[in-house]
């Protein structure tokens, strides 16, 4: 150890001293045993105690100990017993009583022999930060609710009339009907799909896995798209191989995916088309291969058919109203789940979409 | 004749309350409402319906509020419901998580037809 520093390095001493002592996050140096040796000025905007009352107390003791026993001990395992960083959400109190919700990172300093020199502690308020993120989450719930309730009552009064429930109707009047209702379903497929990108871009698409019937997942997808499949005179092949009955992923992903993938296919087919569907399951991967011998896509737009808001320029040709959120909500929650998406494709000969999802 | 099957729709939007209150009378059944979950489950508990469709966002007391208390009850632990709701995002999950206790079901109104609702009702009364 120098007795003394030479002045270049007591002034880097000191910058460093002021960046701990002014940085905006909580920053605590404990002993080995917790004992709370400085915190920086922080400690009194996130704690409300001030630098002096905290220094010789027990870290935490004055505003923690509000999380389960198990929650601390795990914390000091880690930082003692592992000798790794902790890093965690804990609910503290202030002086004022007020609770808050922390992020802490408590990195144990060892000696060159492995002993634990001191801990630092880095903490977060990220109460606000929380407050929101539910914030978000209750504006997605509240305009789904509100956007899908009236087009629901549309729906089912037209129904309603469509199958002369009350009274017999004139030609005219039932092909009227019938087009509100094309375009009330158009609508409805259109808010589920800007929920869904909303949800997205807000970050609270919530990924949750539970055992799935893929098999019924797609028949499903299919008795939707009937009337198109119909009108087109597309035919529809799928295969299955291996048990695709209990597969362990997201059911919501699985349908934004397959509905996805299947409607593009149907929607850039050529009349009296064929839609090839092949679902394997090898190892722990769950492939899904969507192909249809439609218009293709152009080598210049190849590189940007997953862009949000993309249309191709042949695309656009054959469907004005795409939204351009289809392929980009595909790979976004193919994201999520850790999933991959490629394609191969010939314009004017057809596409084939091939994704790969883990579903251990 | 047979006695007609007692429905009871717990609805608190007039549009969507009205268009299942007439397609159910239209199917022949009887039909209890109520506006909101309070007094549905009231209506439940008192007058005991074959099955129950269950709105979620309503005032006063939420339809998932409802479903608990009415669970708690030895007659509604086993009236056969059906969770019919436009809510989307996490709450879903919540919903369906809750629908797993059978006998709950749950489907989503925007994606749904009146006769896809009416087929379901059907296939749990005969059960």
């Amino acid at each position: 150890m120098h007795l003394y520093l030479n002045s270049k390095k007591s002034l880097e001493l000191k910058y460093f001293k002021l960046a701990v002592e002014n940085a905006s996050d909580q920053i605590v140096i404990t002993n080995s045993e917790g004992v709370v040796i400085y915190a920086n000025k922080s400690i009194k905007r996130v704690t409300g105690y001030s630098q002096k009352e905290v220094v010789g107390t027990k870290a935490g003791r004055l505003w923690g100990g509000l999380m389960p026993k198990s929650y601390y001990s795990k914390m000091w395992k880690t930082i003692k017993v592992d000798k790794k960083v902790f890093k965690g959400q804990v609910k503290n109190k202030k002086k004022n009583g007020v609770i808050y919700t922390a992020e802490i990172h408590i990195t144990p300093v060892l000696e060159e022999s492995g002993e634990i020199m001191f801990f630092v502690s880095l903490e977060r308020d990220i109460t606000k930060i929380i407050e929101l993120n539910d914030a978000k989450e209750e504006f997605i719930t509240l305009a789904s609710h509100q956007l899908r309730t009236p087009l629901s009552a549309i729906n089912w009064y037209t129904e309603m009339l469509v199958n002369g429930d009350v009274g017999i109707l004139s030609n005219k009047q039932f092909i009227y009907l019938k087009e509100i209702q094309k375009c009330n379903t158009k609508m409805v497929g259109l808010v589920n799909t800007l929920i869904n990108v909303s949800k997205l871009e807000m970050d609270t698409f919530v990924v949750s896995k539970s055992e799935v019937n893929l098999e019924e997942i797609i028949k499903d997808i299919i008795l939707e798209l009937t009337p198109v499949i119909n009108k087109k005179r597309i035919s529809i092949i799928p295969k299955y191989v291996g048990n695709i009955r209990k597969i362990f992923s997201d059911p919501k992903v699985l349908d934004i995916v397959i509905e996805n993938l299947i409607t593009n296919a149907i929607k850039y087919s050529k009349y009296r088309g064929q839609v090839n569907i092949l679902i394997k399951i090898v190892k722990d991967k769950l492939f899904i291969v969507v192909k249809d011998k439609g218009i293709g896509i152009l080598q210049k737009d190849k590189d940007k058919i997953f862009t949000k808001m993309f249309r191709a320029t042949n695309a656009k040709n054959q469907d004005a109203e795409g939204t351009g959120l289809g392929l980009y909500t595909v790979k976004s929650v193919l994201k999520k789940v850790g999933g991959e998406i490629k394609f191969t494709s010939v314009s004017n000969e057809g596409a084939t979409f091939y994704v790969a999802i883990p579903i251990k | 004749m047979p006695k007609p099957k007692v429905i009871l729709i717990i609805e608190d939007d007039e549009s969507i309350g009205t268009v299942l209150l007439e397609k159910f009378k239209k199917e022949e059944f009887h039909v209890e409402f109520a506006q909101d979950g309070f007094a549905g489950l009231e209506l439940a508990l008192n007058t005991h319906p074959d099955i129950i469709l269950l709105d979620i966002l309503m005032p006063k007391m939420s339809g998932l509020a409802t479903l608990r208390s009415l669970r708690k009850d030895s007659w509604g632990s086993q009236v056969p419901v059906i969770i019919l709701s436009n809510v989307s995002s996490e709450k879903e999950e919540v919903i369906k998580s809750v629908a797993k206790d059978k006998p709950s079901y749950y489907m989503v109104k925007s994606d749904v037809t009146l006769d896809q609702i009416v087929g379901k009702v059907k296939e749990l009364m005969v059960v």
